[in-house]
């Protein structure tokens, strides 16, 4: 099991500086989704990682040896590809055995581990056939076992599953889940897709512009977004986020409603960015921030309605229960307060202390 | 009101054809008169009224051919001349385009653009130079001059060519076979080259073609017949038989028949090199 | 903390490694003869002494005033533009013609690309003979249907000179104009004709709007680079006439030829060697400056 630590690694390419001082511990064994909208530098992060791109400054290490010298090969990860790049010259076999034989394994050593497996993920039928005879999923398997048969230091897996239709994305992402459990070893999982990386990951960092923005579990994630574009990122349907104002004794304005908020650093009126998870949103005027307004948009989603309520020029995104809501209708809703993040609007991060379980 | 419709459009596309038809025959003629020429007896060839097809089919000009014992020489220096100037260029060009495409080090764009605008040159300009240089070298009159002087436009072109192939690689192809293990080189050997083959075969069979028939310095720089190709060759052979037509439009019917089959077994390739390469910036 | 890494030199220089060999050629064959000729022309050498001087801009003032040279310049400029317009015209509407979809397309293809693949000397004896004035097929088919009364002499005739050398040309070269055509209509996204046609364009309007505009940059590109091919184009002009009598097609080319091998004042000939360079020179940087522009502006 690989340690894997980012201290300070920049990156340009061309005039565009793709990473801004990365600083990243992956522990041993550990799943970390790294996620992120594109162009956050995600990728270019992998690459770094697995020496497919030179670091202009920084220091990497598998487990405290520092590896940015080192090429490839002999840093010993292996890697999965959005596009799956599997060689499209050789047989499922040849591209199974093709980095056992670069690495000097013996033929019977080689017959052994790619029909190993092969047998885990069931495509021991297919090792004969070359890639353009196989699916997109058989594809994706063939480039998941060629990661496998290495037993490298750290996976990387680059959207591994973005090219799969809805239905294969979730199964084989069940199997990525009960793979990593039995093999324990330190994995690196990009996505744009934040279920993927809900259900995923031991912990998530959030890429954005070049940095990653936060690191934590996905429930840390979820409830403490440590600034509003984690809080608009996570989740979906996508939090709700209002601009309003705070005023020297704390107190919340926003939309027609005065509130006590807890949150620091008080002392000045600042204008503050206040979010809420559409979820939390509930029908009828209660304690805390208040909504009046008219159903616009209803989107059902099986169990549940998404629901937009145009409340006087800002819509208010809801998620209630089947039945409840007709379109027009006029309704009233509310928030608690401790269901409010609270941002600072400049330089959007968290400034609420609320603590939540 | 279909029916005229229908009507319309079979008269439009009967008039298309013919138009095409009429536009490719006029565009073949001369190559189809030259090609005729040469199986018509003596008597056709040298009339007032000549048909496009000869009345009697006859091999006599090529048997003429055959009797000139430097012409089969002259084929053989344009065949190895121009296969190692095609071979010299794509084992050098392949190297060159693989840098330029999957590597990122500092003058690549002035490396690049610098070697393709050498595909402008005039070879008028290098002639002289090139004649001096090899007189003084002692390499007048050798293979080695002539296949160093092809690669002068063999190799800006297959680089040419090379890049719009090379760019269309997926780059993570070439980036799983560098985390499976392979060094720079081994990539270039285990996976682009197996991956490109074909299009680096057509590049290799246009350079071919482009070496088996240059003229400028293939005859400044032969001297004797045993080392003039095909160009020279034919050169020499239309002041010898200055009127022989039959013969002359034979040995160049035989000159063209093998880049005419290797076109034609390579042209989806090269064709779809060509129009990658035309996308690409300089 | 700034941390500079330290690359190996191995992965540094790598790609120079791999570029090393082509660099070499390239030197050895184009950029070295091509300073020689430079040289040369600022010498008095000849072919036959092997002394030389250097004599600076001497070549090049002596041709200001040589009648010959100036004569050559503008044979080459008309001869440049009209084959190479001639070259756009036919390869452009060759390329229409194809990009549409009908039976035996392909053959149409091959047999239309092939005489881009005749060498020089080929197409050479090909014209030499369709030009023939006793037996050749021009001659006979016009005298046979009393257009002319006695054989025209197409390689010599003043009148006729001319458009025999450039048919000859624009038959071997159009078809890779028509090839660089070809691919930019294929690269024209076929949703724009769907979205145009939705919004009820005809024939003439799709052309206009959709496939000009789409083509613009392959017309750049394709101008500038037959103006660049045909102002130094040698072979055929030299084959078919040899400058023509009286140097009638004396191109630039042919008379640099003409003085560094068979007038043997390779010094002389080098100057108007390199005048062609310089002339194309200055057309590759053009080429170069405003291609990068437009990739900029997209």
């Amino acid at each position: 099991m690989t340690r894997l630590s980012l201290q300070n690694v920049s990156k340009s390419l061309g005039n565009a500086l793709v990473l801004k001082k990365i600083n990243l511990e992956v522990h041993p064994g550990e799943l970390m989704v790294i996620i992120g909208p594109s162009g956050c530098g995600k990728s270019t992060l992998l690459n770094v990682i697995a020496g497919l791109e030179d670091t202009d400054e920084g220091h990497i290490f598998f487990n405290e040896q520092p590896v940015e010298h080192l090429a490839p090969k002999a840093r010993d990860v292996a890697m999965v590809f959005q596009n799956y790049a599997l060689y499209p010259h050789k047989t499922v076999f040849g591209n199974l055995a093709f980095g056992l034989k670069m690495r000097g394994f013996t033929k019977p050593e080689i017959q052994e581990r790619v029909a190993a497996v092969a047998r885990q993920l069931n495509i021991h039928q297919l090792l004969l056939r070359k890639p353009r005879h196989l699916s997109g999923g058989e594809c994706q398997r063939v480039a998941m076992g060629r990661a496998l048969v290495r037993r490298p230091n750290i996976y990387l897996l680059d959207e591994p599953l973005s090219n799969l239709d809805a239905l294969l994305r979730s199964q084989i992402r069940t199997e990525i889940k009960k793979l990593h459990a039995v093999l324990k070893t330190t994995m690196i999982f990009v996505t744009h897709d934040q279920i993927e990386a809900m259900t995923l990951a031991d912990r998530i960092a959030v890429m954005n512009q070049g940095r990653i923005v936060q690191v934590g579990t996905p429930d840390e994630i979820y409830e403490r977004p440590k600034t509003d574009f984690v809080a608009a990122f996570m989740g979906n349907p996508a939090m709700n986020l209002f601009t309003g104002q705070k005023d020297a004794q704390g107190r919340l304005h926003l939309h027609g409603n005065t509130l006590q908020v807890n949150a620091s650093p008080g002392g000045k009126d600042q204008t503050i960015r206040v979010g809420f998870r559409p979820e939390k949103v509930r029908l009828g005027i209660d304690t805390g921030l208040r909504f009046k307004g008219r159903v616009t948009v209803l989107e059902p989603t099986g169990a549940d309605v998404f629901a937009i309520i145009d409340c006087g020029g800002e819509d208010v995104r809801c998620r209630v229960p089947r039945g409840c809501l007709t379109v027009g209708q006029q309704v009233g809703v509310s928030v608690q307060t401790k269901d409010l993040h609270i941002f600072n609007a400049q330089s959007g991060h968290r400034v609420d202390g609320v603590k939540r379980p | 009101m279909t029916m005229i419709k229908k009507r319309y459009s079979r008269l439009r596309g009967a008039i298309f054809y013919c138009g095409l038809v009429l536009i490719t025959g006029i565009l073949s003629l001369p190559a189809l008169v030259a090609i005729s020429t040469s199986f018509k007896p003596y008597s056709e060839i040298f009339t007032t009224n000549p048909t496009i097809l000869p009345q009697h089919f006859t091999l006599a000009s090529y048997q003429k051919l055959l009797a000139i014992p430097e012409f089969p020489v002259y084929l053989l220096n344009s065949l190895i001349v121009a296969a190692f100037s095609a071979a010299i260029a794509i084992a050098v060009g392949v190297l060159a385009a693989y840098a330029l495409v999957f590597f990122r080090f500092p003058g690549r764009r002035v490396i690049r653009q610098a070697l393709l605008t050498t595909y402008m040159f005039p070879a008028i300009t290098l002639v002289f130079p090139v004649f001096f240089g090899a007189s003084r070298l002692n390499l007048l009159d050798t293979y080695t001059i002539l296949i160093l002087t092809n690669l002068s436009f063999a190799l800006p072109i297959a680089i040419w060519l090379l890049l719009g192939f090379f760019e269309k690689i997926p780059v993570e192809l070439e980036r799983a076979a560098r985390v499976d293990g392979c060094n720079r080189l081994q990539t270039v050997f285990h996976v682009i080259l197996p991956v490109m083959l074909p299009s680096i075969m057509a590049i290799g069979v246009f350079t071919f073609i482009l070496g088996w028939g240059e003229y400028l310095f293939a005859l400044t720089l032969t001297l004797t017949d045993a080392h003039r190709t095909a160009s020279p060759g034919m050169h020499a052979l239309m002041g010898n038989y200055r009127i022989d037509y039959g013969l002359l439009t034979a040995a160049g019917t035989v000159i063209v028949f093998p880049l005419v089959l290797l076109f034609a077994l390579f042209q989806k390739h090269i064709v779809e090199g060509m129009t990658s390469a035309s996308h690409h910036r300089l | 903390m700034v941390c500079e890494t330290k690359r190996s030199w191995g992965a540094i220089l790598a790609p120079y490694g791999f570029l090393a060999p082509a660099v070499i050629i390239v030197f050895g064959v184009l950029i070295y003869p091509l300073v020689y000729a430079v040289y040369f022309s600022l010498t008095d050498k000849t072919m036959l002494v092997s002394a030389y001087h250097f004599v600076g801009l001497g070549n090049y003032i002596e041709l200001m005033g040589d009648s010959k040279f100036w004569q050559a310049f503008r044979h080459s400029i008309v001869f440049a533009l009209v084959t190479g317009g001639l070259n756009l015209f036919l390869g452009f509407g060759m390329a229409l013609v194809l990009n549409r979809r009908f039976r035996f397309r392909g053959v149409f293809h091959t047999v239309l690309l092939l005489p881009w693949v005749i060498p020089p000397i080929v197409t050479g004896l090909i014209f030499r003979w369709l030009y023939n004035d006793f037996y050749g097929y021009l001659n006979c088919l016009l005298l046979g249907v009393h257009l002319i009364e006695k054989p025209i002499l197409f390689l010599v005739d003043a009148h006729y000179l001319w458009p025999s050398v450039i048919i000859a040309n624009v038959w071997v070269e159009y078809p890779f104009v028509m090839l660089m055509f070809m691919a930019g209509l294929q690269s024209i996204d076929p949703d724009l004709y769907r979205a145009a046609k939705a919004d009820g364009a005809g024939s003439m309007q799709l052309f206009f709007h959709v496939t000009l505009p789409g083509l613009q940059r392959v017309f750049f590109v394709n101008v500038l680079l037959q103006i660049i091919f045909m102002f130094k184009t040698f072979n055929l002009v030299w084959i078919l006439t040899q400058g023509g009598p009286g140097g009638r097609i004396e191109l630039l080319s042919t008379l640099a030829f003409h003085y560094a091998f068979e007038g043997t004042q390779t010094g002389y000939g080098s100057a108007v060697a390199s005048i062609i360079f310089y002339v194309l020179l200055i057309l590759s940087c053009i080429y170069v400056v405003i291609t990068t522009r437009k990739i900029k502006e997209r």
